[in-house]
């Protein structure tokens, strides 16, 4: 898989007002952005706040980032921080029928078995589960950068990537999905 | 059997299929455009056009640099706002870490003048055209190159902000305002920075003592207070050669704050009260057991911080002065532990054990 490379030099771009590179790094991670949200949340609503506010935040912490050859783990931790902030909050209001309609969307007859995986992610994973293998499957991460991430041990995040991706495999069987 | 790339490569389909556009959104509320030099040209077409190629090239030869103060620069596009702005001066906002910075605002709160009050403010103010800006977006503008700059750190991270105005009541309500912003812009930087606010009544004396002495009206105050909190051996000169952090610490352990005070102000390059103890009671070879009344006090003396030590053993009275960065001892001094005792007020006299190691 390949690893989502992000060229630091926009953030220190953006730190300049420079709004091409913002729509760069926008469209370079809008989707990882939010669905990192989304695996955490599990609700569209709560994730498009946060990725509104998370590239806000973004922008507005951009001078203060120090160039440490991961912006994307910045990022993320700046993505990871405000959702933890809402569930602390208690704004947060999991609802799998949410999900539902977020899958609803997507219904191109192409994209059917993407949206039975996203069901299955979003229905039988636990968040944690779900962080990992949206982190892994949208960023192309390994597990040690992913550990660091999410503040896990390397060897948990490894666990639990294999016990989830072996949960959605066993769901999809039932659900009849053969390749 | 689907495999586990496929599942992945799915989900991550899914997941960007269903990710909303909101760029534009962003983009709008953001004040974005994709050109930004365009309006900054026109901006700093009054300083001529040097001044603008200054601070472009710097922004591209130091990436990591540009961080704060060049960023600032471009980000500040309140050209039209400055046109029509005040320019009457509702407040003055000082800003010391160690650079001193003076920000007149007016009443719509936008930066009307910005000057350095010390060699290092220049440093910070280089490029910078503050001019317009709102007073909070120029307080993160200066912090932030503070930060980059490296004069807030770790070890000197207490930044001082001051607010004087002659609406005591508006200016009481922005320097709460700044300290807060100020303080939730560090609280996501890597310095664990403390922030110092107070509203300063700057009158004529306290104006002319800052600009005799070259300080900040803000670093004055500061003083003021801590000379006016009583009980110490502080003089105006012996405070006036402490830096700012020096200032901020020691208002901090003398319960002499402003009125806002957020985070703490670093103080590990002191050896500490118990340590200051020790030092003084290994130097009467007397054990805490056999001590009572034992008081310790940070203070400053000549220029230095220090630790008062008092303590009371054997009918008799030690005083003690010890350096708080080494532990030396400074001065010590021993008299008859009896209250109405007629030398007590000697400073220098025969009785005093002088130490100088």
């Amino acid at each position: 898989m390949a690893t989502l490379q992000l060229d630091e030099n926009l953030i220190i771009r953006m730190a300049s007002n420079d709004g091409a590179a913002f729509r760069e790094l926008y469209q370079q991670t809008s989707g990882v952005v939010y669905g990192f949200a989304m695996s955490i949340l599990r609700n569209k609503h709560d994730a498009e706040d946060v990725m509104h506010d998370a590239f806000i935040k973004i922008y507005s912490s951009a001078v203060t980032y120090r160039p440490s050859g991961n912006p994307m783990a910045w990022i993320l931790t700046i993505v990871r921080n405000l959702c933890l902030n809402k569930i602390r909050a208690g704004k947060v209001c999991e609802d799998l029928s949410e999900y539902d309609d977020l899958a609803g969307a997507l219904n191109d007859s192409d994209a059917v078995l993407d949206r039975m995986v996203l069901e299955t992610a979003m229905s039988v994973l636990d968040a944690e589960e779900r962080q990992i293998v949206v982190l892994h499957a949208m960023t192309g991460f390994r597990h040690r950068e992913i550990a660091e991430i999410l503040d896990l041990p390397t060897g948990t995040v490894l666990s639990k990537y294999n016990r989830a991706l072996k949960k959605m495999k066993k769901e999809m069987e039932t659900k009849g999905v053969e390749r | 059997m689907i495999d586990n790339n496929e599942i992945e490569k799915r989900l991550a389909s899914a997941l960007n299929a269903a990710t909303p556009d909101i760029l534009d959104e962003l983009m709008a509320e953001l004040d974005l455009s994709e050109k930004p030099e365009q309006p900054m040209r026109e901006k700093l077409a009054d300083d001529g056009q040097e001044r603008y190629k200054k601070s472009f090239v710097r922004s591209r030869s130091f990436r990591t640099l540009i961080s704060c103060a060049a960023a600032f620069i471009l980000m500040i596009g309140g050209f039209t706002v400055w046109k029509n702005a005040s320019e009457k001066v509702l407040a003055v906002v000082d800003l010391d870490v160690n650079p001193s910075i003076e920000l007149s605002i007016n009443n719509k709160e936008k930066v009307v003048k910005a000057i350095a009050v010390n060699e290092d403010g220049k440093d910070i103010l280089d490029g910078m055209d503050l001019k317009g800006s709102d007073a909070k977006t120029a307080c993160n503008a200066i912090v932030g190159s503070m930060l980059t700059k490296g004069y807030l750190n770790d070890r000197s991270n207490s930044i001082l902000l001051s607010v004087s105005s002659g609406d005591s009541k508006k200016g009481q309500e922005i320097e709460a305002e700044l300290s807060d912003c100020i303080n939730s812009y560090t609280s996501g930087s890597e310095v664990s920075a403390a922030v110092m606010g107070q509203y300063v009544d700057a009158d004529d004396e306290l104006k002319a003592f800052a600009s005799n002495n070259g300080i900040s009206t803000g670093k004055a105050g500061l003083i003021r207070r801590l000379l006016e909190s009583g009980g110490t051996k502080m003089t105006e000169d012996s405070l006036l050669s402490l830096s700012t952090q020096e200032l901020i610490v020691l208002g901090q352990e003398r319960n002499v704050s402003g009125e806002t005070m957020y985070g703490e102000a670093y103080t590990g390059d002191y050896i500490g009260y118990e340590s200051a103890l020790a030092a003084a009671l290994s130097h009467a070879g007397l054990d805490r057991e056999q001590v009572s009344g034992a008081e310790v006090e940070m203070d400053c003396e000549n220029g230095a911080i220090i630790y008062d030590v008092e303590f009371r053993s054997g009918g008799q009275e030690f005083e003690y002065e010890i350096a708080a960065s080494t532990g030396e001892i400074i001065q010590s001094k021993k008299d008859i532990d009896d209250d109405m005792d007629d030398d007590s007020d000697d400073d220098d006299n025969a009785d005093d054990e002088q130490d100088d190691d």
